[in-house]
């Protein structure tokens, strides 16, 4: 099986550790796997953007690197929604649609047939985790059941990925799928809406006592991150690939994975602590 | 002023975007355990969906039909290809009959259609009798919310603009108090109204009816009395049989408001017919004297029949004015209705009213973080952020496009169709951020870090990692645990 | 034939997809997979739970009597003004004259519906209940019945036990509007949440609603 990992831009760039991560694991689950060097973008800024007509030679450029791959996966549910939704009605023929369906996000993956994720070490992350659901994999790529719908519930690959690792402990949030407001070019767009809902977010996150934020999305997460520096919150932000890197594998002598998570605050401070987020915003 | 200004003006308010936002998430909680009770629930939204995509398909055949039948009925059938002709066909019906006082129950199209401020300019008192409708008349704005029109409002601001408008007693804030006092205020105008103004939920072609429901009974009250009873209906309404009424009607109020269905759900078929008085009944020569209700119903294009003929955006004609979509989206929580500057805001507004004005509406589709919460709850599965999404690019490719930020996108894209340049630019690019003061950084990154920490920027990125990584052997052999 | 009517049907004309593109024609329920709710074995504790939902009250009765057995939010005895659907419990007190002359005459004459203004207590007869929603299907003989159903500030709604129907489905495969001009689904009072999501029962008609459901014990 000849598999692909696709590593967004800003992962590529911003968040490499990411990027890593997600190719140790896949490793670890017995894949060979190519980093194709001529891979860019997938397309989704200039979609997002009213750019589609700049999107689509993107397209191209993908097929064109990825159409030989069995299966081309992606630590991002944000970039696979966008080749699997979008991609093929961007270029016609069968190569399109190929390759857009043997696109998968990493979780997604890992938890399918060919994936292999049982065969990781169980690990262990003795962490109060919250895991921010990615609107592109919970609602574009249907991995997950969202709260709208009354379909028959779908399991969350992340979410079954994370549970089998021990010590670690999902958190209740109060609005588990409400979007942290990242949304790409709406971050900076309509910046003021962006950052509150991000805050809201992260309140949400603190009044589960969670000490790590958890995504399939670092886009998601370094909008979060940013936000929670800003303000001092002691919150580590973390993609999936991560923590399955950090709890499953021994450690790389980069020292990346030496986390340094702050023990959750107690009740009454997470209180205290999202009156300010809320009356702080501006 | 466009939606980022007045969304950044609502935002700033923390605890008042707060409240606004669990006002409304209150709202989406109910409809989550309404929909609960029904067990097919989303079967019952595909029935939906397919009963209305197939009356688009065929809408001339079913308002032939409607007319038809409607006018069999005893109701006059007008047609109004625009606002302006919707107005002057209302107000001149109630010219003609000399009327001066007339009340209407929530329409989003007379909204549309700016029919108050038309029939106030020749003359006609026209008092709106939904409470929040009410309330936002007297404040002299528009709705910020298809079905709670003063979802904004809160109670002391109510208290004072019923001290001043109404004569209620300084400081009441209670809204069982308030509501009384509306009520009575009201209740003179119901009896004194000459003509009653109501939109249409449904029409129904096989039997030329129409449906209105209401929580308050203000469409029932308000049609009880006068002697006229004018209908305004979009073209979208138009449903085949009285049998597809069944799923809308149980979708409706469950998506809009968590009730399993509206207190009135009132059905006319023609005018208000006067019972024929039996001979020993008629002791006086007055009750032989008809006086049964006329029923005008206006039928209104103002850019419908343009939106049918995009396939793209067709399927937003099934919106049946639930207003779940505002409820469920994050951005219209947080940055409230008058923020959108239209009519209809929110998701469903943000594809309708550019369609209808494309350049006074090209912001919306960009308010909107593409979570696709709205496509989820809608009741007729109109896949709201998808349609979004395909505005953007369609609003572009007509000029209409966002003002800013063309040439960057230009440029990166040019560099991502090319890797070696992308590659080489953004080394070169993460070099130079590196090297910068990080205040200067944080300025140049604007507005990303007003209110955002910048991430610290690698010395390396993925692709120079990876290639160090396998050109060391021996560390590809540690990471692979498996072998 | 307007000119506006002319351009609206060729725009729409021009507007609708060609035949071949056209989804499956609408059969009502036979258009998907979807099926009709059936009667749930509860039927009456639902429908109960729905009314009270909705801000009614409910009481289960026995045909004969249940006028008098009924707990009233207004008894008829207290009450002034009383329009009523039902002959054991006669309209009284109405209008100017101080008599059902108004309710009579409001059958017939538009201005004499406004008569009705003061009314007290409004007793209809529903033709059938939905379980579902809590909802009655109701057909005002007259103008007056509607008028009364809204501008009293007490309703009370009997319906037979045996005319429930599961869903909004079945009932309007029962309903036969060509009958009438008017008809409507009632449940619970006029109510409203526009001022800060607070409920507030009585918003422009009947403060209180009580449905009866008549016959009950044979049904059950």
């Amino acid at each position: 099986m000849r598999l692909a990992l696709m590593i967004p831009c800003y992962i590529d760039q911003l968040k490499p550790e990411v990027g890593i991560a997600a190719l140790r694991v896949l490793e670890a689950c017995g894949h060979e796997v190519v980093f194709p060097e001529a891979q860019t973008c997938c397309g989704q800024p200039f979609l997002t953007a009213g750019e589609v007509e700049r999107a689509k030679p993107l397209g191209a450029h993908y097929i064109h690197v990825f159409e030989s791959f069995d299966f081309v996966v992606t630590p991002s549910g944000s970039c696979s929604a966008t080749i699997r939704r979008h991609l093929p009605s961007w270029i016609e023929g069968s190569a399109a649609e190929q390759t857009a369906g043997r696109t998968l996000e990493f979780c997604e993956f890992l938890a399918s047939e060919e994936g292999g994720g049982e065969a990781l070490p169980t690990g262990r992350f003795d962490h109060r985790v919250g895991l921010h659901a990615s609107c592109h994999a919970l609602r574009e790529l249907g991995l997950g059941t969202p709260t709208e719908t009354r379909n028959a519930p779908i399991a969350d690959p992340a979410a079954k990925l994370l549970s089998r690792i021990e010590g670690l402990e999902l958190v209740d949030l109060t609005r588990r799928d409400e979007c942290c407001g990242f949304g790409g070019l709406f971050s900076v767009a309509e910046e003021a809406v962006s950052c509150r809902m991000g805050l809201d977010r992260l309140a949400d996150h603190q009044g589960a006592r969670a000490a790590v934020i958890a995504s399939t999305d670092a886009s998601c997460l370094m909008h979060l991150e940013g936000l929670a520096t800003k303000r001092g919150m002691p919150f580590r932000m973390m993609h999936v690939a991560e923590i399955l890197a950090a709890s499953c594998l021994p450690a790389e002598d980069d020292g990346s994975h030496n986390l340094r998570i702050p023990v959750p605050a107690g009740d009454a401070d997470a209180d205290a602590r999202r009156d300010e987020v809320r009356d702080g915003t501006r | 002023m466009g939606h980022v200004e007045e969304a950044t003006r609502f935002v700033a308010d923390a605890a008042r975007t707060s409240w606004h936002d669990e006002s409304l998430w209150f709202v989406r909680a109910k409809r989550d355990r309404a929909a609960d009770t029904v067990p097919d629930w989303e079967a019952l939204r595909e029935e939906a969906a397919m009963i209305k995509q197939d009356a688009l398909t065929r809408l001339p055949q079913l308002w032939d039909e409607f007319e038809t039948n409607a006018r069999a009925a005893g109701a006059v059938v007008h047609w109004a290809r625009d606002a302006e002709e919707h107005n002057t066909i209302v107000s001149t019906l109630l010219q003609e009959r000399g009327i001066r006082r007339v009340v209407k129950s929530k329409s989003m199209l007379t909204e549309e259609c700016h029919l108050n401020p038309h029939l106030e300019r020749h003359g006609i008192e026209i008092v709106d009798t939904d409470l929040g409708e009410r309330i936002v008349q007297l404040r002299h704005e528009p709705p910020s919310h298809i079905v709670m029109p003063a979802i904004h409002l809160r109670r002391e601001e109510v208290g004072k603009l019923f001290e001043a408008e109404m004569g209620s007693p300084p400081g009441l804030v209670d809204p069982d108090e308030l509501t009384a006092i509306a009520r009575k205020d009201l209740r003179a105008r119901f009896l004194g109204a000459q003509a009653g103004l109501t939109g249409v939920n449904f029409a129904v072609a096989e039997s030329g009816s129409f449906v209105v429901v209401s929580n308050e009974g203000n469409a029932d009250l308000g049609t009880a009395l006068p002697d006229l009873h004018i209908a305004s209906v979009g073209l979208e309404k138009i449903i085949p049989a009285q049998r597809d009424l069944a799923p809308f009607l149980r979708l409706l109020a469950r998506s809009a408001t968590g009730q399993a269905i509206t207190t009135y759900t009132s059905h006319f078929r023609g005018p208000r017919r006067a019972e024929t008085p039996q001979s020993d009944h008629a002791a006086d020569a007055e009750d032989t004297e008809d006086a049964s209700q006329e029923l005008h119903i206006v039928v209104v294009d103002n850019g419908r029949s343009r939106l049918l003929a995009q396939p793209a955006y067709r399927a937003a004609l099934a919106c049946i004015r639930c207003g779940a979509c505002l409820n469920t989206c994050p951005v219209y929580r947080r940055s409230g209705g008058h923020s959108y500057g239209a009519t209809i805001p929110g998701p469903i507004g943000s594809v309708l009213e550019p369609s209808r004005d494309p350049a006074a509406h090209r912001e919306l589709p960009h308010a909107c973080s593409l979570c696709g919460s709205c496509s989820n709850i809608c009741p007729v599965k109109i896949p709201l952020h998808h349609q979004l999404l395909t505005l953007r690019s369609d609003l572009t490719a007509a000029g209409q496009g966002r003002p800013s930020g063309r040439w960057a996108f230009a440029l990166a894209a040019c560099a991502f169709r090319h890797p070696r340049l992308y590659d080489l630019a953004s080394r070169l690019g993460r070099r130079i951020a590196r090297g910068l003061p990080p205040t200067l950084i944080t300025r140049l990154a604007a507005p990303w870090t007003r209110e955002r920490a910048l991430p610290e920027i690698p010395a390396r990125s993925f692709r120079e990692l990876y290639r160090d990584r396998t050109t060391t052997d021996s560390r590809r052999q540690e990471g692979s645990v498996q072998r | 034939m307007s000119a506006a009517r002319d351009q609206i049907f060729a725009a729409l004309r021009a507007a609708s997809p060609p035949e071949g593109l056209r989804g499956s024609t609408s059969k009502g329920n036979g258009a998907t997979e979807f099926s009709w709710p059936q009667m749930p074995e509860n039927a009456v504790d639902v429908f109960r739970a729905r009314v009270e939902q909705a801000g009614g009250t409910f009481e289960l009765a026995k045909e004969a009597g249940w006028i008098a057995g009924t707990d009233w939010a207004l008894p008829p005895k207290e009450a002034e003004h009383v329009f009523s659907e039902w002959p054991d419990l006669p309209s009284r007190g109405l209008g100017r004259q101080g008599s059902a002359a108004a309710a009579h005459r409001a059958r017939f004459r538009n201005e004499s519906l406004r008569e009705l203004a003061p009314l007290d207590l409004c007793v209809l007869r529903g033709v059938f209940g939905v379980v579902e929603n809590g909802a009655v299907w109701h057909v005002p003989a007259n103008p007056a019945v509607r008028a009364a159903a809204l501008l009293a500030e007490h309703l009370v709604i009997a319906v037979d036990a045996a005319s429930l129907v599961p869903s909004l489905h079945q009932a309007y495969d029962q309903i036969q509007l060509e009958a009438a001009p008017f008809g409507w689904f009632l449940c619970g009072p006029s109510k409203t949440a526009d001022i800060e999501q607070a409920l507030v029962f009585g918003a422009h008609g009947p403060k209180t609603m009580r449905l009866v459901l008549t016959n009950a014990s044979e049904s059950r």
